[in-house]
């Protein structure tokens, strides 16, 4: 479990990225338990929907839990930015993920992830404005500036770019700023007109900006981002890791931990959860680059 | 002023220079210097947070910004706000809403630093830190106070040890030489003085020292005189007491001595009277016992007749007239004076002359007389003659020592001014110099029968009963007496 005390986080660059998981690689090699340490270590990489030392805090406790509990060496990463991030995965470099549910589905049928847990509430994307702001309707943001984490994450833009283009028919300008947070705080401070979320990373956030602002427009339930694996882990092993989730998430310390991902109520989940997402189009609003 | 408070004075200056130049340059200009390496040190840190910021600022990544900004601001206490701002003068950090920070003027030791975030030449933000700088101040003024202390605690030391030399080599030994001089002038010789070292005080202890023996010896010296002076005061004062009783002695004894010189002085005029009565009754006698052996002859040659006894009878009768009228002259003369009265000198000259003229020519003395009339005096007639009559005795007695014949006596009255001169001339030989200042001291006397009398009676009734004077010089071959009395003044 030592190994989880070294972080490698990924740079902008394809070198750097391959330094940082040889890195890891060498270091859960060099300090990895007793344990574990004839056997493999898989990656357990966390979308970097928030700040990342906000994301190592909430996640490292949890991965520790789990590797404990489960008896496996796992080694926490992530990326700098969700584009990043969405490269790795495409390329199936890591071996769990948390990561979003859209990214499990575009993946499918191959090489895919196989969704292990996820939050029984189902996801809902926001749109919000300043407390204080003119804008009471989506109408209101023809032609204004809109921030999103990233074009393709699920609930906060993705879904919620295609319902204000095809429900709403509303032009926005759009404005990528890499976390949930981030666009927060564009909008607290004035720097975009209305900034897309979703309510669990929303009420993630300081009151000081969580009470600053004001939803104007909320998309329709999803299931929430799962916890997956790589079809290339063996089951058992997959199994391992599902159980160890829900058994810590069954423990109050575990469900403090997993508040804070957030997910209040982890469940076990599988793809078919997420196959009716598919029927909703989104292909046409997903960007692959950016 | 005290020696400690001019000592202490130039020291408290010292001190208020070097304070005022410690509070006034040094500090200032330290805590100036503080401040510029402070803000340089933020300033260097600002451009390492700048270059983090940029692609943070490139990505819109505002919560990673935040965490960055708000873990520098956890990590740098002294940054009350850190702002950073677009372009477009848009709030990037913190959030809007939070609270205003202060203006830096609100806060005496607060600092505002700007810092341009720029990439490839393009302006991406400014990053506004407000510093407080008063932590650091704080330590530099701590660093003041404890040197400021030190410094000020390192001169107190100094005037406490100058003074404190200064009061035990200069003031103590000063005040004790004080005390020393005090008891000293209290006449207290015994008064330990501080031991004598090889500096200034210890040459001053000497001296002291010395002078106190000095004084000592003055002293005993002067307290042997006052009690010598105070035992001739009580001497005087005992005789003072007695002065009187001795006066009183001494005027029974003058008074006795007066009535014995009256009386020697009776006594010598009785026997200068009688002594003349014998000269003028020598001549009368002779007479009348020649009258008598004539009536003898007459009777024994059988010539006697009654014409002729009667003759001779008027005669003898005439003769015995003459002598009693001498007898009443001289009783005349020396009636003592009962009171003053105004008379002429002449009338008192001439009968004192006809006293002694007899005896003067028995001795073959001539006197020659210029004796005029008219010069009137008031005082004692008979004292007067008797006074002339004692010069013209004393003249008749040095000019029977002096020669066998030739003897002269010159009497003269003139007016000078306003007094009437009488002097009596001799050819007695003079008066030797070494007696003249004595000549009219009572009992001196040169000659074998002499009582010393005579000439000092004339000087009291010439100068004490009639305020006239007489005096004696020598002239050539005897001595010349003057009586100078004052004329009365006519009404």
């Amino acid at each position: 479990m030592n190994t989880l005390s070294i972080l490698q986080i990924r740079r902008n660059s394809k070198r750097t990225t391959a330094y940082g998981l040889m890195l890891s690689m060498l270091c859960g090699l060099l300090f990895g338990s007793s344990a574990v340490a004839a056997g493999k270590t898989y990656t357990f990489a966390v979308t970097p929907q928030f700040e990342q030392r906000k994301l190592i805090a909430i996640w490292m406790p949890i991965v520790a839990e789990v590797e404990k509990r489960s008896g496996l060496s796992l080694k926490l990463t992530s990326m700098m930015s969700v584009p990043d991030f969405e490269k790795e995965l495409a390329q199936s470099t890591f071996d769990f993920v948390y990561c979003n549910p859209y990214n499990i589905i575009k993946s499918v049928p191959a090489p895919g992830y196989i969704p292990l847990v996820r939050d029984s509430s189902p996801l809902r994307g926001i749109l919000l404005v300043r407390k204080d702001s003119v804008y009471t309707k989506l109408s209101d943001l023809e032609g204004k500036t809109v921030a999103f984490p990233s074009p393709n994450a699920i609930g906060a833009s993705l879904l919620m770019r295609a319902d204000l283009a095809r429900l709403h028919h509303v032009a926005i300008v759009p404005m990528y700023v890499k976390t949930h947070s981030s666009v927060y705080f564009h909008v607290v401070n004035g720097l975009a007109d209305a900034g897309g979320g979703v309510e669990t990373t929303l009420q993630e956030q300081e009151p000081a900006v969580k009470d600053a602002l004001r939803i104007i427009y909320t998309t329709r339930g999803f299931p929430s981002l799962p916890v997956a694996a790589n079809p290339r882990v063996p089951k058992p092993v997959r199994e391992k890791v599902r159980k160890a989730l829900l058994e810590l998430s069954a423990t109050p310390e575990g469900k403090e931990m997993f508040a804070r991902v957030p997910m209040q109520d982890p469940v076990a989940t599988s793809l078919e959860d997420y196959a009716p997402m598919r029927a909703w189009g989104l292909e046409s609003f997903w960007v692959d680059k950016y | 002023m005290s020696l400690r408070a001019k000592l202490l004075l130039p020291l408290i200056l010292l001190c208020l220079l070097i304070a005022g130049y410690l509070y006034a340059v040094w500090i200032p200009r330290t805590l100036a210097a503080d401040e510029v390496a402070h803000l340089r040190g933020v300033d260097r840190h600002l451009n390492s947070v700048a270059d983090t910021l940029v692609p943070l600022l490139l990505g819109n990544q505002l919560d990673i910004l935040h965490g960055n900004l708000n873990s520098l601001k956890q990590a740098n206490t002294d940054w009350l706000s850190i702002r950073l701002i677009n372009p477009e003068n848009k709030l990037l950090y913190p959030l809007a809403t939070t609270p205003v920070p202060q203006e830096p003027a609100a806060l005496a030791d607060v600092r505002k630093v700007e810092k341009q975030i720029r990439y490839l030449g393009e302006h991406l933000g400014t990053l506004i830190i407000q510093v407080d700088l008063a932590p650091s101040l704080e330590n530099t003024r701590q660093e003041i106070r404890e040197l400021s202390f030190v410094l000020l605690g390192v001169l107190a030391a100094l005037m406490l040890t100058i003074v404190a030399s200064a009061e035990i080599m200069v003031g103590r030994p000063v005040r004790e030489l004080s005390d020393a001089a005090s008891r000293l002038a209290r006449m207290d010789f015994h008064t330990p003085l501080p031991k004598a070292g090889q500096d200034e005080i210890g040459e001053l202890v000497k001296s002291f020292s010395s002078m106190r023996d000095d004084l000592k010896n003055n002293h005993a010296s002067l307290v042997l005189e006052i009690t010598e002076r105070k035992e001739a005061e009580e001497a005087l004062r005992q005789l003072n007491e007695t002065l009187e009783q001795r006066v009183r002695s001494e005027v029974a004894a003058n008074r006795d001595k007066d009535h014995l010189l009256i009386q020697q002085s009776r006594l010598a005029a009785m026997g200068e009277m009688v002594h003349n009565i014998a000269h003028q009754w020598r001549q009368p006698l002779n007479s009348l016992s020649l009258v008598i052996s004539n009536i003898l002859n007459d009777f024994r040659f059988k010539n006697l007749t009654q014409e002729s006894l009667e003759h001779d009878a008027a005669s003898a009768r005439r003769l015995i007239e003459r002598m009693s009228t001498t007898i009443d002259d001289f009783r005349d003369f020396f009636r003592p004076d009962r009171e003053q009265s105004s008379f002429d000198l002449a009338t008192a000259i001439r009968d004192a002359v006809f006293i002694i003229e007899a005896s003067l020519k028995s001795n073959h003395i001539e006197i020659e007389t210029d004796i005029p009339p008219g010069l009137t005096v008031s005082g004692f007639p008979g004292q007067y003659g008797q006074a002339v009559l004692n010069l013209l005795v004393n003249a008749k007695e040095a000019i029977l020592e002096h020669r066998q014949t030739g003897g002269r006596i010159r009497v003269a009255l003139v007016q000078a001014g306003d007094n009437a001169v009488l002097s009596v001339e001799d050819n007695g030989g003079g008066i030797r110099d070494n007696i003249l200042p004595r000549l009219f001291d009572p009992y001196f006397t040169t000659k074998d029968q002499g009582s010393g009398i005579g000439l000092y009676m004339a000087k009291m009734i010439i100068e004490r009963n009639m305020h006239g004077v007489i005096s004696a010089v020598n002239i050539e071959d005897g001595a010349r007496f003057t009586l100078s009395i004052p004329l009365e003044k006519e009404p």
